[in-house]
């Protein structure tokens, strides 16, 4: 038995301080906002409600199911002076949540995915250059896991998770926002 | 949630009848879609749960960080599991045309429930709860057991707590073990005799990653039993946390790389004394100092997925131990054992369906181990415990968390003495 070790795992537990907890959101819906568009004040928060045939459509191109009709997203300039449309995605992994953000390029290409709040254990997370495989990726037949989103090893059912939520927002803008502008 | 919605939205709808009727249909719309805007948010909050919520805000006097446990809704219960039903088929001859004396076998292997509470937004309880082998009782075959009941306080993503039963992070199957996850019916035998899967032990530890991708575990655990040790390896002497000999402890620790995609590669020991208070015929102690250390890599990237491991082992005192425990000629413990595995497997399925999400894998997988690398003076070797074993088959996932699996093990070891088998599983994880 190594007393020494455990002297020092006492120690160390002496060194926590309560506001260094950190819990399973890590970032929430203001914050992944400014994130993206710096001044917050000229984005626009617009709700759609989906038609049938929308929806059917959607579902046909995602290869997924959609859970809600009602749908809401943001628009506006980046720094840059591009233009961004945000979503902001909820499903569940395994048992527990996880919500992301996807920001998408006017083109309908991804601009970037960001994990803001993850409920299960986090071996079952990507690390954050995962999410960037996404990026400038446009919806076709291989965006799929294991083929240009590559697996991680004991984290397949939030790869899975969350390349589907991007598929369905993917489609959603092409379906919704695209052609009905 | 859109069905509530959906009605709040017709009731209050409905309450348009208080409007006087001097209103004109523009304010009536406009309330309406003022409404709707209310609806459309409190929807929207409801989805995203505490993200849709301030994080640093003071609650009761306390600083903002110091607060956000204030903010967070308990999560509850959740309930996981996986198993698989295993069919094999031995050959009836051994290499050296002998009867292999094999009968042919299906089970139900295991059916595993993963149980877990969250106590809060920091402090949580894990559990896997183990279903062997279809029946258990007496004369049954079977046995229920815990496989792994912590409790974890999440104090930051570098530095965390575990306490209770826990998987030794040794290897990839012995904390990763779940079916689907990896090719063939059954576990590679390094990871069986060599890292004795699944390994578990009661003890604490601390864990955590780092922002470059790096993460590391490290435990104290109880430690393994060495008057259960015999020459094909240290299995037996697993404690399993059961009533467990606690005169030893041993250290267990890992350190994995993951910070470029699909690449997960690491080092995981352990190490410490099992003789839990065995002592020669002169009365005095024996230590019995076992130590193993393990290497691996996976790697995933589009269909391709690659994985091997290296594993070598030594227990200290072997003479001693063999003439405590009345082990004899070949029946010696090893002083080392070694192992290795590599496996390759490629999702063929795209280039035959375009735009499937179903996956068919053929794999081959090549092992090589001996649980007697050396014995001690005065002992001789078994060639039966050096082994290697050629797999090839198929794995076929019409659900990601799903897998069929069929494959041939060709087994071969120095005595001549091996059983070829071939092998049927269905796996399932959810």
């Amino acid at each position: 038995m190594n007393f020494h070790l455990v002297k020092i795992l006492v120690f160390l537990c002496g060194l926590i301080n309560a506001e260094a907890a950190l819990c399973q959101v890590f970032k929430n819906q203001d914050t992944a906002l400014k994130s993206v568009f710096g001044n917050v004040a000229d984005v626009q928060r617009k709700t759609i409600f989906l038609t049938d045939d929308q929806a059917a459509q959607i579902q046909k191109v995602a290869k997924t199911k959609i859970g809600s009709k009602i749908v809401t997203y943001y628009s506006g300039l980046k720094p840059d002076s591009t233009t961004a449309y945000v979503f902001f995605e909820t499903n569940i992994v395994r048992t527990k949540r996880e919500t992301f953000m996807v920001v998408l390029n006017p083109d309908a290409t991804v601009a970037s995915v960001e994990m803001l709040a993850f409920y299960e254990p986090r071996d079952y997370l990507p690390r954050e250059n995962w999410f960037k495989l996404f990026t400038n990726k446009f919806l076709n037949e291989n965006f799929w896991p294991k083929r240009e989103i590559h697996a991680v090893s004991g984290a397949t059912l939030t790869v899975r998770a969350v390349t589907l939520g991007v598929r369905k927002i993917m489609a959603l803008y092409q379906v919704a926002i695209i052609e009905e502008n | 949630m859109q069905s509530l919605g959906l009605t709040l939205l017709i009731f209050l709808s409905s309450t348009q009848i208080g409007f006087s009727q001097q209103v004109t249909k523009q304010d009536t719309l406009k309330e309406l879609m003022r409404r709707v805007e209310i609806l459309t948010q409190e929807l929207e909050k409801q989805k995203l749960g505490e993200v849709s919520e301030p994080i640093y805000e003071s609650k009761f006097g306390m600083g903002p960080a110091a607060s956000k446990v204030y903010t967070l809704k308990q999560e509850g219960v959740s309930l996981a599991g996986y198993g698989e039903m295993v069919y094999e088929n031995f050959s009836d001859e051994t290499d050296d045309g002998l009867s292999s004396g094999k009968t042919d076998q299906i089970d139900y292997l295991r059916h595993i429930i993963y149980f877990g509470y969250r106590f809060n937004d920091w402090l949580l309880f894990n559990t896997e709860i183990e279903f062997e082998h279809a029946k258990a009782g007496d004369g049954q075959p079977g046995e229920v057991a815990i496989e792994f009941g912590y409790i974890e306080a999440q104090i930051s993503s570098a530095f965390n707590l575990r306490a209770g039963m826990l998987l030794t992070p040794v290897g990839i199957v012995n904390e990763l073990h779940e079916p689907p996850t990896f090719h063939g019916s059954l576990r590679p035998e390094t990871e069986r005799r060599i890292i004795p899967s699944t390994w578990r032990a009661n003890g604490f530890g601390i864990l955590g990653a780092a922002t470059n991708g790096f993460s590391y575990k490290l435990y104290i655990l109880e430690s393994l039993n060495a008057a259960k040790f015999g020459s094909n390896g240290v299995r037996s002497g697993r404690q399993n946390g059961a009533k467990a000999k606690a005169e030893d402890f041993g250290v267990s620790g890992r350190v994995n790389y993951t910070g470029i995609a699909g690449l997960d590669i690491g080092a995981s020991f352990f190490s410490g004394n099992t003789g839990q208070g065995l002592v020669d015929s002169t009365g005095s102690n024996i230590n019995a100092g076992y130590s193993v250390f393990s290497a691996h890599a996976v790697f995933a990237r589009r269909g391709l997925e690659l994985r091997g491991l290296y594993a070598h082992s030594t227990i200290d005192e072997a003479a001693e131990l063999n003439n405590v425990l009345g082990l004899t000629g070949s029946s010696s413990l090893g002083d080392s054992q070694s192992g290795y595995y590599v496996t390759a497997g490629y999702d063929i399925l795209p280039y035959l369906v375009a735009g499937t999400s179903h996956y068919l894998a053929p794999f081959i997988q090549y092992e090589k181990l001996n649980t007697q690398n050396e014995v001690p003076s005065g002992f001789v070797k078994n060639p039966a415990r050096e082994r290697t074993n050629i797999s090839f088959g198929l794995t076929y996932k019409p659900h990601p968390n799903v897998a069929l699996k069929l494959d041939f093990v060709n087994r071969d070891n120095e005595a001549d003495s091996a059983i070829d088998q071939f092998n049927a599983a269905i796996t399932y994880l959810f």
